[in-house]
């Protein structure tokens, strides 16, 4: 099989790898109490396995590219979160609330419902 | 049946579904902080507030959350316009963008993302403080959520009202109660953008120690230091902000001024072994070998959850002293 005949998101996938592996870094100090063993309280054993949260990381971006996010950014995006946040919304983010504010649709929707029970209009039979 | 008239059935329907939604939506609805806060004589803020400076992006299709970002980033003088966020907080098939990229965006364009206590006290205090809040609002109802952010740039208690830039519109006065309720069904989730230096005016270090440590990665080290400073300026005694603070400027090759804060640390609580297992890894650091390994053992009498990690620091101190 050549490499011309893989699909573009298992490209993606792997470049993924590729990326976050580089970014795993090795503490300089072991034995220091970092700021995010801190941060995160009593999930000790959570934060200090960095692989653990890299593996993490990557869910996250590939719920996002499962969200139509452009790959040319998700990596960016997902790197930017703190250790904290990333736990916070793994295996969350379809059911997580999206600020969109009112679709048009949605909109519509809402103010032929009030009219219907005002009693101005009659579209939904049975009412 | 081509025409229809109300029969009693339908008079009947259309009253019961009234009654259902009444209950709906008043049952759940009670606005308690709006309540508390008209209530008191002195609510210690301003009567009234605008914030007539900030900005105004009117939102596009679906995209309150660049809007409202670009709309506070600009406020606190970052260059960022709603188009240059869209890549960064949109996500295209849920049509919206989520908290933590909000949050996460923010840091980019080098200033601190912090979360509000939940509490209308709070929001108002933040925006007559000079901080607009952007906040995150269920417009619709529980089981049929409208996720939307606006930011809040004022309210007056007199008329009830909190002022918003919202969606398409440039100053939106929402009833007080009607923002209570749309903003509780959003878990009274709010944010504001700090420039390194700025504080929250809410008095809680350890939401600050938060929001500074989410800052200080990805950021110039000049400005993560100044960030932990003000902190500590207005919080001298709090451990997580010295022990923030210390780390950093461990890091960073401050040994000295690293000591300084774990020293703090240790005098403001003694019982707290991270406290002295750090000092004891500045000292090291700073070569003072012999009080590292004093430091180091009272860590270890401490023990606790951590005190495998205070024997590896014991370790690796008694290693330096053996080595010529």
């Amino acid at each position: 099989m050549s490499l011309t005949a893989l699909k573009p998101r298992f490209f993606v996938s792997l470049l993924m790898l590729v990326f976050s592996l580089a970014c795993i870094q090795a503490p300089v100090h072991a034995a220091m109490i970092g700021t995010d063993v801190l941060v995160a309280g009593t999930e000790l054993e959570m934060q200090r396995d960095a692989l653990r949260e890299q593996l993490m990381r990557d869910d996250v971006m590939e719920e996002l590219l499962a969200l139509g996010v452009d790959p040319a950014t998700v990596n960016e995006r997902v790197n930017r979160m703190t250790a904290a946040e990333i736990s916070q919304v793994q295996g969350q983010l379809d059911s997580l609330p999206a600020g969109s504010g009112l679709g048009t649709v949605a909109l519509v929707l809402l103010i032929l419902i009030l009219l219907e029970i005002a009693g101005v209009i009659d579209i939904f039979p049975g009412l | 049946m081509l025409c229809r008239f109300p029969t009693d059935f339908q008079v009947f329907s259309r009253l019961l579904i009234l009654a259902v939604l009444t209950v709906v939506l008043t049952g759940c609805s009670t606005t308690p902080q709006t309540n508390s806060l008209l209530a008191r004589k002195d609510a210690g803020i301003p009567p009234r507030i605008e914030l007539t400076s900030v900005p105004f992006h009117p939102q596009e299709q679906y995209q309150c959350g660049p809007a409202a970002l670009a709309t506070v980033l600009e406020f606190s003088d970052a260059e960022a316009t709603p188009n240059a966020l869209v890549p960064q907080v949109y996500v295209p098939d849920r049509q919206g963008s989520f908290q933590v990229e909000m949050l996460a965006a923010t840091r980019r364009y080098q200033r601190l993302a912090h979360v509000i206590e939940p509490t209308l006290d709070t929001l108002f205090a933040s925006v007559a403080a000079g901080q607009p809040v952007l906040i995150l609002q269920n417009l619709g109802l529980n089981w049929y959520p409208r996720w939307h952010y606006a930011v809040v740039v004022g309210y007056d208690l007199e008329r009830r009202q909190v002022l918003l830039r919202s969606g398409v519109t440039k100053r939106y006065a929402m009833g007080m109660k009607l923002f209570e309720r749309t903003w509780r069904r959003a878990d009274h989730w709010g944010m504001v953008v700090l420039a390194p230096g700025e504080l929250p005016v809410a008095d809680n270090p350890r939401a600050y120690f938060l929001s500074a440590a989410a800052f200080e990665t990805n950021t110039p080290p000049l400005l993560a230091d100044r960030a932990w400073r003000s902190g500590l300026e207005r919080w001298p005694t709090s451990i997580e902000l010295l022990m923030g603070h210390g780390n950093f400027l461990h890091g960073q090759g401050s040994f000295d001024t690293a000591i300084e804060r774990f020293l703090a640390v240790t005098e403001q609580a003694p019982g707290y072994g991270p406290g002295h297992n750090n000092l004891a890894q500045a000292l090291l650091s700073a070569n003072r070998r012999a009080e590292a390994l004093a430091s180091v053992r009272r860590a270890v009498a401490i023990g606790g959850e951590l005190e495998a990690v205070y024997r590896e620091t014991l370790h690796q101190i008694e290693s330096a002293l053996a080595a010529p």
